[in-house]
């Protein structure tokens, strides 16, 4: 490629989100590629595009890259056929899912934009099944943001008592991604992915633990409601959501969203795409008064729940 | 980044949606494996009310990356 193709390359809407990603420069991209090829060395900037990885494995990427090419109709397909059910009757979208090589991201998605999604392929080593699945977790989120918007809601919330941000906002997340691993359940493909056997394997410690798992998330969130000036926002986060930490948030709204659909439904999920997700957890909590086996959330944290609905307007 | 200081209302805000809600990511380990087919089991009645759903999927990113990379190796 020549300097000009080099310079569409970086104007194009996936190297531009990828920069972003990084939150680098079109010029740390360019020296981070051109440096790459030099074999010369780069900086902690430059390698955050993981430009270094892709070309020593140059020819399974190219094979990968070709593969997903061939099977992109059949991808499109199959996501449309998943998602599609979740959208309004009358309602239109357009998606767009940019594969990108670079970034230490398997995925991600900037909210000012909800019509676009991007994965960093590199990550997927030539497991077409685990980009389709991720891709529809990925594209399950695009839809709950088109169909709920929280914002104002949380703005009006920590108007009333700031102590209650973070634990809204994790409540929400706790639905977002809860919902998602129920839409994208990667269980019925571990035998022919690679790629979601190793996710599910790693979560799957949590089935022995599912009481702690959810000991984790309620006492964390009281916590934080109760000691809002000694938190650390990041650590709660991580603890909750991360890889690092087995996603035990992941694992307790999936358990939670899967209660909920075996009691009510499918239409549960279409129903709650609507609402905000403090109904989420409180129907999850009236329906374990009633059931056993589901994990029973303590009277305080029940009440901080009610509280936070009260304020909804 | 930390969230120690009392009454850091705004701050938590700003912190909050730079960090987190501004991006949502997932970090998913590498792995290795065959080739899996793609499967999918369509439910006729639901591809036909996806007309109004349009899915692009762009590698144009990808493509010239390797293109590069290739070009210069």
């Amino acid at each position: 490629l020549t300097d000009s193709e080099l310079d569409q390359w970086v104007k194009l809407p996936g190297t531009q989100a990828l920069i972003s990603k990084v939150k680098s420069s079109a010029d740390t991209a360019l020296s981070a590629i051109k440096k790459v090829v030099a074999r010369q060395p780069l900086t902690s900037q430059e390698k955050r595009f993981q430009y270094e990885f892709i070309y020593n494995n140059l020819v399974q990427m190219q094979q990968f890259i070709k593969k997903l090419d061939e099977n992109r109709d059949s991808i499109i397909t199959v996501l449309k056929a998943k998602l599609g059910q979740y959208l309004p009757a009358n309602k239109q979208a357009t998606i767009t899912l940019y594969g990108l090589m670079g970034s230490y991201s398997a995925g991600f998605a900037f909210t000012q934009d909800p019509t676009a999604f991007y994965m960093g392929l590199h990550f997927y080593k030539n497991d077409v099944q685990g980009v389709t699945l991720s891709a529809e977790h990925e594209l399950f989120h695009t839809r709950q943001t088109i169909g709920y918007n929280y914002k104002p809601v949380m703005k009006n919330m920590t108007a009333a008592d700031s102590a209650y941000e973070a634990p809204y906002y994790l409540v929400r997340h706790l639905y977002l991604e809860g919902s998602a691993q129920y839409v994208a359940d990667g269980k019925p493909y571990i035998a022919t992915s690679p790629f979601l056997k190793n996710e599910y394997d790693h979560m799957a410690v949590n089935n022995n633990r599912q009481e702690a798992a959810f000991y984790l998330l309620e006492h964390l969130l009281l916590d934080i409601y109760n000691h809002p000036a000694s938190m650390n926002f990041d650590h709660v986060y991580s603890i909750l959501f991360d890889w690092d930490w087995n996603n035990p948030a992941y694992y307790a709204g999936k358990e939670m969203i899967s209660a909920l659909v075996k009691a009510f439904g499918e239409q549960y999920i279409h129903q709650s795409l609507k609402k905000d997700a403090l109904f989420f957890v409180k129907d999850y909590m009236t329906l374990a008064k009633t059931k056993t086996g589901l994990y029973t959330f303590s009277g305080e944290f029940e009440k901080l729940i009610d509280k936070m609905i009260s304020e909804l307007k | 980044m930390k969230f120690s200081i009392p009454g850091t209302k705004t701050m938590l805000t700003a912190a909050i949606f730079s960090t987190l809600i501004a991006q949502v990511e997932f970090v998913l380990a590498a792995n290795t494996g065959s080739n899996p087919q793609i499967s999918a089991e369509f439910n006729h009645d639901t591809i036909k009310n996806k007309a109004s759903l349009v899915i692009q999927f762009d590698l144009a990113n990808a493509k010239q990356t390797l293109s590069y990379l290739e070009s210069n190796n």
